[in-house]
């Protein structure tokens, strides 16, 4: 334990632990805020600030792997007493504590901020995970890094390091799955055991390293051992670690009843104001409009059923409740995904030829934006969109609908379209 | 002396980095990665030769350091232009070299962006050599890699200003950032302690 704990003191990685916590903060709060109160999304938020660390773990693992050799302590090392594993085991160890600990004080960034907006609501377990899939990055990077500091001349270690991880790393971003993430929703479970086996690997790595000796003698064995560690840090990688998550029980989930039955996510609990606003909106909505019973938060209506990907000219024959997906906290995504599934229960049973007609067609497309505002409470739209002009054109005339029409008029408009709608095609 | 000079900082392996560099660039350069951003989009697609642009200023940079320590500070003029002289050709040369990796890769129409940040990336490099010493210089380019994939995009406008790793060609202020930075490096690294004294007795009329 002495050895690591002097080790600790005099690595040369502990100057980088202060810019590493600085970037690390930076990295989890200079970002959209949604996620504070959710914990898997937190945890994903926190785990981002693992890829960047490991850049520069790379490179301070680079140049602390090559340090005794710049300075010509090779064969004093060489000669030492303690065993040169244990030397390299404790300097690699230190290392990688210093570089590890920004990410931990940014994990703890994250529990702080999720827990003073929301209190503690349920899926912390989640927010681990992400935290672990993090650390795997660092551990990796800072191995890799020791690698190449140790096989190339200290001149070119910490470069070389640095470069050879930017190509490994985005080599495992592109090819491997769950490495880093971008978001954290709660539909998607994390397999903690694959991960912790890729950290495993990682530390596997390390420890091979340690074993290469001074002065390049005798490296047939720690060759093999660091070749047997790649291989399996390889195959580590080669899993999924990412997977769809079951749709719990009914009572695990988080409901409002209003005007329409909402169900959400246990862990999207922070919700249910939002979900409380719109459905206040809805109940001001003209009487002639249909609310549906019930609606769900995406992918609860059924594990095969991603109703949000259909749309609401899905498949109508199955029963099953409309989705809605409140993306990023957005009243919009909620306003949208309530409107789509109004438009769902007012169009049932009707012909789909609806919507390729002419003139019903744009005037469907100005319903569901006219809806959208409603719901949402007004102002301005927070998402920007690619769809096609004469789309677009319609949804901006629904939206002055609701914005500027006085409230008899909106309510006729709407009666009258519902009308030749149901008339012609229903 | 140049040749000395490059042997001692293990030329050779410079050499063989910067074309493997090139190769992987080469190869691999037009695959995209989703990477973390702060905006809202969550994520962007970063194209590989966009992580590895730094590489050449990199190597530039490792030969400023000092293997032989107290002996090369003792040095006089024909040192310091071997210096400049080895750090010019061996930012050229790699960039050279990145730069047809970079035009296999990914086509002609990046090969002007690619060389405009070339000298942003080597601006930054001795701009963080300077302030934390030699050893440290790649710590200045990876922190702004690091911001400019995380923060460099915007959604609605695309890469921000300041981004002149991923500005089109064409764009002034991504111009104006990389020949800027480039040369405030370039004023770091001519600005030896000599030069700093005669310039502030100059400014300051006093003889020290």
């Amino acid at each position: 334990m002495s050895a690591l704990t002097l080790t600790l003191r005099t690595s040369p990685a502990r100057y980088a632990a202060l810019p590493l916590s600085l970037i690390g903060i930076a990295v989890l709060f200079i970002r959209t805020d949604y996620w504070m109160g959710i914990w898997p999304e937190a945890g994903a938020a926190a785990q981002t600030a693992g890829y960047f660390i490991s850049l520069f773990a790379a490179g301070v693992a680079g140049w602390a792997a090559a340090a005794p050799s710049k300075n010509g302590m090779d064969e004093q090392f060489a000669a030492a007493k303690v065993p040169g594993t244990t030397i390299e085991a404790a300097r690699l160890g230190a290392a990688l504590i210093w570089v590890a600990a920004p990410y931990g004080l940014t994990v703890a960034g994250a529990v702080i901020a999720t827990v003073a907006s929301d209190g503690f609501p349920s899926g912390f377990p989640m927010f681990l995970s992400y935290t672990l899939i993090g650390l795997v990055p660092i551990a990796l990077g800072t191995a890799w890094g020791w690698l190449v500091g140790r096989a190339f001349p200290p001149m070119v270690a910490a470069v070389s390091a640095l470069l050879s991880w930017l190509i490994v790393s985005y080599l495992l971003l592109v090819f491997a799955d769950g490495v880093v993430t971008v978001s954290g929703p709660p539909w998607i479970a994390v397999d903690s055991g694959l991960v912790a086996l890729r950290l495993g690997a990682a530390v596997l790595l390390a420890l091979a390293v340690c074993m290469l000796p001074r002065l390049k003698r005798r490296i047939a064995v720690p060759a093999a051992a660091i070749a047997v560690s790649l291989i399996a840090v390889g195959a580590s990688f080669s899993t999924t670690v990412l997977y769809d998550r079951a749709v719990p029980a009914d009572e695990d989930l988080v409901c409002y009843t209003g005007e329409i039955e909402y169900c959400l996510w246990p862990e999207h609990e922070k919700y249910l104001e939002l979900v409380e606003t719109v459905d206040a909106n809805a109940a001001e909505l003209p009487g002639v409009v249909e609310l549906p019973e019930r609606m769900v938060d995406y992918r609860l209506s059924g594990e095969e059923l991603y109703w949000m990907e259909m749309g609401p000219e899905g498949d109508v024959d199955k029963e099953f409740d409309s989705e809605f997906d409140i993306s990023e906290g957005s009243v919009w995504a909620l306003a949208m995904g309530v409107s789509d599934g109004i438009q769902r229960v007012t169009f049932e049973g009707c012909d789909r030829d609806l919507y390729d007609d002419p003139e019903l067609g744009p005037a469907i497309e100005q319903f569901g934006a006219w809806l959208e505002y409603r719901l949402a409470g007004g102002g301005s739209v927070d998402y920007t969109t690619t769809a096609p002009r004469d789309i677009q054109e319609a949804w901006a005339e629904g939206r002055e609908i609701a914005a500027e029409w006085p409230e008899a008029e909106q309510t006729a408009w709407v009666e009258d379209l519902l009308d030749r709608a149901k008339v012609e095609y229903c | 002396m140049a040749a000395a000079y490059f042997m001692v900082r293990k030329g050779k392996w410079l050499i063989g980095v910067a074309i493997s560099v090139a190769a992987v660039t080469a190869l691999i350069g037009e695959m995209t990665a989703s990477l973390p951003a702060a905006d809202a989009s969550g994520g962007g697609d970063i194209p590989m030769w966009r992580m590895l642009g730094m590489s050449s200023a990199l190597l530039a940079v490792s030969t400023l350091n000092q293997p032989l320590g107290e002996l090369e500070d003792a040095a006089g003029q024909a040192w310091h232009r071997v210096r400049g002289l080895v750090l010019a050709a061996v930012f050229l040369g790699s960039s050279l070299l990145f730069l047809a990796g970079a035009w296999i890769a990914a086509g002609s129409e990046i090969v002007p962006l690619v060389a405009r940040a070339q000298f942003g990336w080597l601006g930054i490099a001795l701009l963080s050599g300077r302030i934390l010493g030699q050893r440290l210089a790649w710590a200045g380019p990876c922190l702004f890699l690091a911001i400019a994939i995380y923060w460099g995009y915007a959604t609605d406008s695309g890469p921000r200003w300041w981004e002149f790793t991923a500005l089109p060609p064409g764009n002034s202020a991504g111009a104006f950032t990389a020949f800027g930075i480039f040369a405030a490096g370039v004023a770091a690294f001519i600005a030896t302690p000599w030069r700093t004294k005669r310039l502030r007795s100059l400014l300051f009329f006093r003889s020290w």
